[in-house]
């Protein structure tokens, strides 16, 4: 059992099996939402029972994705410091409650996403390893999304006769964001993962 | 948030700026007894340790963290020097954010007849990051003086 400053090494590799597979198909409904709107040339008074089934495809996806992804991270925060990575941020739940406090969610959990690639790399001086650049491109394309998206919905919420075009390119831009951040975070996770369980071998064995 | 300690010698310091009251280092690079080496990342450091921190000063380094910061806030070396230094810039900035942000929600109130959700939002986080950086400073005063005691073994 490897354990460190009080934390215990936890399986964390199903949860990050099932992220990404989440996050796999949350990026093909995303492809097959603008196949769709681009097979109606943009418009949004053609949507029919394809594009509602494929909406609400990718809110049962998403919803999965948030919860499955969610308790990764917890796993894997704790699991770096069980390998003896100290004076991490906060703890292993605030680096999932970053996600929902206001303003600070809009550049906390990149902070913490590239922590735990620095502390699963190198655990006993992580502040000396470097991140990937793809934690960056991730969270760009993951506000861009969410941002898009958020304006495409207040449109058809606010103003439903009128956001026509408008709303659908925001959706658009949103879907198209939505691909590459999440196949850019399924491969964070299987990177952070493989690392981790390198890191345990290492201390196991040790 | 928290404190911490690293026993060990500075092996290398990486500074970023020097300003009126404290210095930002991109990195203090510590080699530990055990002949590993410890790295302390983005820091802001109080001048008067900062003026400490060299190379080959060897002795027990007291750290600290809050939400996104970190720190060096003080040095038992192994030549009997010692020094503490906490800079209270964040908590200010918390406090004038706290304050700002009331008013300019009490106003909007008042006089506009509707809540600025943005300062709403400022004024509800700016009282807890307050307490932080508060908290963290009185536990690295108190972790700084419970710890008098130490003399680090010579060089």
């Amino acid at each position: 059992m490897v354990e460190q400053g009080g934390w215990t090494y936890s399986d964390a590799s199903a949860a990050a099996t099932w992220a990404r597979r989440l996050l796999w198909a949350d990026a093909a409904l995303s492809g097959a939402a603008i196949a769709l709107a681009l097979l109606r040339g943009l418009d949004p008074w053609r949507q029919g029972p394809a594009d509602m089934a494929i909406g609400i495809g990718q809110i049962i996806v998403f919803i999965a994705c948030a919860f499955v992804t969610l308790r990764w991270l917890y796993l894997a925060n704790a699991n770096a410091r069980a390998l003896g990575a100290t004076d991490l941020m906060g703890s292993p739940g605030l680096a999932v409650g970053w996600f929902f406090i206001p303003l600070a969610n809009l550049f906390m959990p990149y902070v913490t996403v590239r922590d735990m690639w620095k502390a699963s790399a190198d655990p006993r001086d992580w502040q000396a390893a470097s991140a990937s650049g793809a934690i960056v491109l991730w969270w760009v394309l993951w506000l861009a999304g969410n941002i898009a998206g958020t304006i495409s919905l207040r449109l058809w919420l606010e103003y439903p006769k009128e956001a026509g075009d408008a709303g659908e390119i925001f959706s658009l831009v949103s879907n198209l964001a939505s691909i590459p951040a999440a196949l850019i975070l399924a491969w964070i996770i299987g990177n952070i993962q493989a690392m981790q369980e390198h890191a345990r071998l290492k201390v196991a064995l040790a | 948030m928290g404190v911490s300690v690293i026993d060990g010698t500075i092996e290398e310091v990486v500074l970023r700026r020097r300003r009126k009251l404290n210095s930002v280092y991109d990195r203090v690079m510590f080699r530990l007894d055990d002949g590993s080496t410890k790295t302390w990342g983005k820091s802001v450091v109080s001048n008067n340790v900062a003026d400490h921190l060299k190379p080959g000063v060897k002795g027990r380094f007291y750290l600290y963290t809050a939400i996104d910061h970190r720190g060096i806030h003080g040095l038992r070396a192994a030549d009997g020097r010692e020094v503490y230094g906490f800079g209270k810039q964040n908590e200010i900035i918390s406090i004038v954010i706290v304050v700002t942000m009331t008013l300019t929600t009490f106003l909007s109130v008042t006089v506009l007849g509707h809540v600025q959700l943005l300062a709403l939002i400022l004024m509800v986080l700016g009282v807890p990051m307050y307490f932080l950086y508060r908290g963290t400073r009185v536990q690295a005063e108190s972790q700084f003086q419970a710890d008098s005691g130490f003399r680090p073994a010579a060089a």
